[in-house]
């Protein structure tokens, strides 16, 4: 695998030339600081760009347009680490060196930018089916979250935790803040976007890399250079433990217990979290959430601990009946003892060790997980696998009460059933 | 060992038996750095009705998703994904209408895996205490699972269509049949269709086959296992007609959603291979109803749609083909799609289209090793064997043949079948 970057002034291109997969990858990256930004507005753009152009008036002449490339699937998404906003576009497309046709890499690479180009703005504003085609859509995806119960506890216990920090803010936005946009304020983004955000593009696969670099360069120009720096991680204030509790029409009662984590080290990050999380809850039924949970006491079906460094909170997230909340909590505060106090084996640290870095190796099968491994090395300084590898071995036990002694037990959110139950 | 040349795309799967019958299949790989092996038994939670030397046997809906539980874990009560953990390796198991699976994904230990997942089904010793304990996480998977729109609505559409088979009922069976299971129900499946003879294994990935080959041979000459009892699934006699052609009913959602579905049976189509036959319907609907389709982008430019999707599956005699969307305004969008199934078109350009995606997806299919084990797993049990000529059969795809299949498509028996927001969440 070569690994090489292009700074081509205006934006860079990161590169991982392999012959690893049949497929290659290209996205177009914008990022911008959050707090300069309405994610409501970025992701309606987002969706506007994606959904036709001048060339292709219609979702369906792009798609026929796709089709014609071999089924490239053509996709758009709008993300956030820390107070990076990630604006994306991007092309999953079959290796050049399966198709005969001479100028495949360059069509493919022609449509992306269409779409980046070239949007459906007549007279300073967006054109008006698309716009409410994607506004309609937006607008009911708003509520979408509240049919899933897991979901829903996630969302409004972020909200809850997080009245006023971006943390707690999901980038879609509110149906007041989706309907007030205008088609006009869509062209004023797009320029926003165009002009002030960095420009990253990433591409992995079997390609040509110095003949790619060149399509970009004579097809994409853009003027700016950005050089502010954005942090990567929401430092928010650690709150007082609180219980909430909610009524729903759910079969099934939702715990979602939050911890919220101090600054940790870039070694504690990178290296001693991932196998904190586990010991404590990613260990295949064999860590202690999964065991005192649902091996010992046939509480639940799936426990669920997750880590978000960037929002600096932990979260455990249960199904289970009402009447077994108390009991659970039990056990879930046993095990976060049990880590605080090492108890665990020296075997099964061992084991977690192992199994992280045979991960690792799996991770690397992953077109997607390589690219963007590359990626945040470059721009956030995050480890490549290989320092993974040469890391996580030296994860002792001490390391793990450490970062326990850094865990503060926060929100407990529950999502109550409803009182109906009936067999369908 | 055998060797199927997959044609066209430049792949083989490598294939073998022991000598007690267990089949082996290999994909090889060596580009990616892990492995994916599976532990296939053709027995699935549409197995409750079944024949063992003419007698006829019986287990509740549920009693192949409970064994599947119970045979993860080990003989302490302990969970068996924890062992496959200290390999470095993932596991899973997974129960689907006509077959378990049971499964690792790892990058080390080959050899060390697969006798653990062989050593795992295929010594059981069944415990009572563990058989108990597994119960409450099972009510409590099947309380999650009935907070699921789409598994409901999957559900109570196979109600609506068929009248007697055993599709009709959720993989876990009813919370009365998980609190009313017996460990004896689980020990006849077992004993019924977990047999060597009747289920193979998978691997996939970066391997060696001689290696993976050896160690299965190696492992199965060492046990031994009673007769095969040669398990025959029932027969089911299914009307023509559906059992309902509308029903409606309220879910956790925030829009309601629309599934209009259509009963055909199988013999009214020339065509023998089950494939192709399946290919030809999917293309025909995805033109219609598909990304690309015109009748689609005016529903979207109406307001009348906000997500449409299609597919054609086959169930036992009959084929059922399914249109369904998430709509503001159900009661105007039902009859655009009842006729809009009443009246199909094909254009060639379409056609022509939507086969070249579907090889390009094919050629990519074979990349993946968890993505080739599925495949292969569908194809031995839907089948009964490798399709080696999936992309000539694409190949061979053009409007007249599509036509032909086409003009059997008789849209009698359709359900309409409605979803409805309970109430609004509240916050």
């Amino acid at each position: 695998m070569k690994y090489k970057t292009y700074d081509l002034n205006g934006y860079k291109i990161y590169t991982i030339q392999t012959d690893k997969f049949k497929n290659s990858y290209i996205e177009i990256n914008f990022r911008d600081d959050v707090r300069e930004v309405s994610t409501c507005k970025r992701n309606f753009l987002s969706n506007m760009l994606a959904y036709s152009s001048k060339k292709y008036p219609t979702k369906r002449e792009m798609l026929i347009q796709t089709e014609e490339l071999y089924n490239v699937i053509l996709d758009r998404n709008v993300s956030r680490v820390g107070y990076n906003l990630f604006t994306s576009f991007s092309l999953d497309i079959l290796s050049p060196k399966f198709i005969k046709e001479k100028n495949y890499l360059e069509n493919c690479i022609q449509f992306l930018l269409e779409i980046i180009k070239n949007p459906n703005i007549k007279e300073e504003e967006f054109d008006e089916l698309s716009y409410q085609i994607i506004k309609e859509r937006i607008e009911t995806q708003v509520d979408q979250y509240k049919e899933r119960p897991t979901a829903l506890a996630m969302v409004n216990g972020l909200k809850e935790l997080f009245p006023n920090s971006i943390s707690g803010k999901r980038l879609i936005g509110t149906e007041e803040e989706i309907e007030s946009i205008t088609r006009k304020d869509l062209v004023t983004e797009y320029h926003n976007m165009l002009e002030n955000s960095y420009c990253d593009i990433l591409v992995i696969g079997d390609i040509d890399m110095d003949k790619m670099v060149s399509i970009f360069q004579k097809n994409f120009y853009k003027p700016s250079i950005i050089t502010k720096e954005i942090p990567f991680i929401v430092e928010n204030k650690i709150e007082k433990k609180r219980k909430v509790e909610k009524e729903s029409t759910f079969e099934q009662t939702q715990l979602l217990q939050f911890y919220q984590l101090e600054k940790l080290t870039e070694y504690e990050q990178y290296y001693v979290l991932p196998i904190f999380q586990r010991i404590l809850g990613r260990a295949g039924l064999s860590d202690k959430l999964s065991k005192y949970l649902r091996g010992e006491n046939s509480l639940c079906y799936y426990v669920q601990c997750d880590f978000h460094y960037p929002n600096t909170y932990a979260s455990i997230l249960v199904g289970l009946s009402y009447e077994n909340v108390n009991k659970a909590l039990k056990y879930i505060h046993k095990s976060m003892k049990e880590m605080e106090n090492k108890m665990i084996s020296e075997e099964f640290l061992a084991t977690q060790k192992e199994k992280s870095l045979s991960d690792l190796k799996l991770r690397e099968d992953d077109i997607y997980g390589l690219i963007d491994n590359y990626y945040f090395h470059e721009i956030s300084h995050a480890p490549l696998y290989q320092d993974y590898l040469e890391n996580i071995p030296s994860v002792t036990l001490e390391d793990i009460r450490g970062l326990s002694k850094k865990m503060h037990e926060s929100l407990l959110y529950i999502l109550k059933e409803g009182d109906e139950y009936e067999e369908n | 060992m055998k060797k199927i040349k997959l044609k066209g795309l430049e792949e083989e799967i490598i294939t073998d038996t022991c000598e007690n019958g267990l089949s082996i299949y290999i994909w090889v790989n060596k580009k990616v750095n892990t492995f994916n092996g599976a532990y296939v038994v053709p027995c699935g939670s549409e197995t409750v009705n079944f024949e063992i030397k003419k007698k006829k046997m019986h287990v509740p809906f549920g009693t192949a998703h409970f064994l599947e539980h119970i045979l993860c874990k080990k003989e302490d009560g302990t969970s068996l994904l924890g062992d496959f953990n200290e390999l470095g390796s993932y596991s899973n198991a997974a129960t689907f209408a006509d077959k378990t699976v049971f499964e690792f994904l790892g990058s080390n230990h080959l050899k060390e895996n697969l006798e653990l997942l062989l050593n795992s089904v295929q010594e059981k010793k069944f415990v009572k205490e563990h058989f108990e304990s597994e119960r409450g996480p099972i009510l409590e998977e099947a309380r999650m699972q009935k907070d699921n729109a789409g598994r409901l609505a999957h559900y109570e559409i196979q109600n609506c269509l068929f009248h007697n088979y055993p599709n009709r009922i959720q993989g876990l069976g009813t919370i009365k049949d998980i609190e009313n299971m017996k460990l004896e129900d689980l020990e006849t499946l077992y004993k019924s269709f977990y047999h060597p003879k009747n289920c193979f294994v998978i691997v996939t990935g970066n391997v060696n086959p001689l290696e993976v080959i050896t160690v299965i041979k190696e492992n199965q000459k060492k046990k031994h296992f009673e007769e095969f009892v040669e398990p025959k699934e029932e027969k089911y006699k299914e009307p023509k007609k559906v059992v309902t052609t509308f029903k409606e009913l309220k879910a956790n959602i925030e829009v309601p959603q629309v599934y209009i579905s259509v009963k055909i049976p199988r013999k009214n189509f020339d065509i023998e291979n089950d494939m192709l036959l399946l290919d030809m319907l999917n293309l025909i609907l995805v033109s219609n109803f598909g990304t690309t389709s015109l009748f689609r982008e005016k529903l979207f430019e109406n307001n009348l749609a906000l997500t449409i999707g299609s597919w054609a599956v086959q169930e036992r005699d009959y084929l059922v083909l399914q249109v369904s969307a998430r709509t503001k305004y159900p009661t105007e969008l039902i009859p655009l799609l009842k006729d809009k199934m009443e009246h199909l078109e094909l254009l060639e350009s379409d056609i022509k289209r939507k086969v070249k995606s579907e090889i390009a997806n094919l050629v990519l299919g074979y990349e993946d090793p968890e993505s080739v084990k599925d495949n292969l797993a569908y194809l031995l049990i839907k089948y009964g064997k490798i399709i080696d000529n999936e992309k000539e059969l694409l190949e061979s795809i053009h409007l007249k043949s599509v036509q032909k299949v086409y003009e059997k498509m008789t849209m009698k028996e359709m359900n309409v079948f409605v979803l409805n927001p309970k109430k609004k969440t509240k916050e």
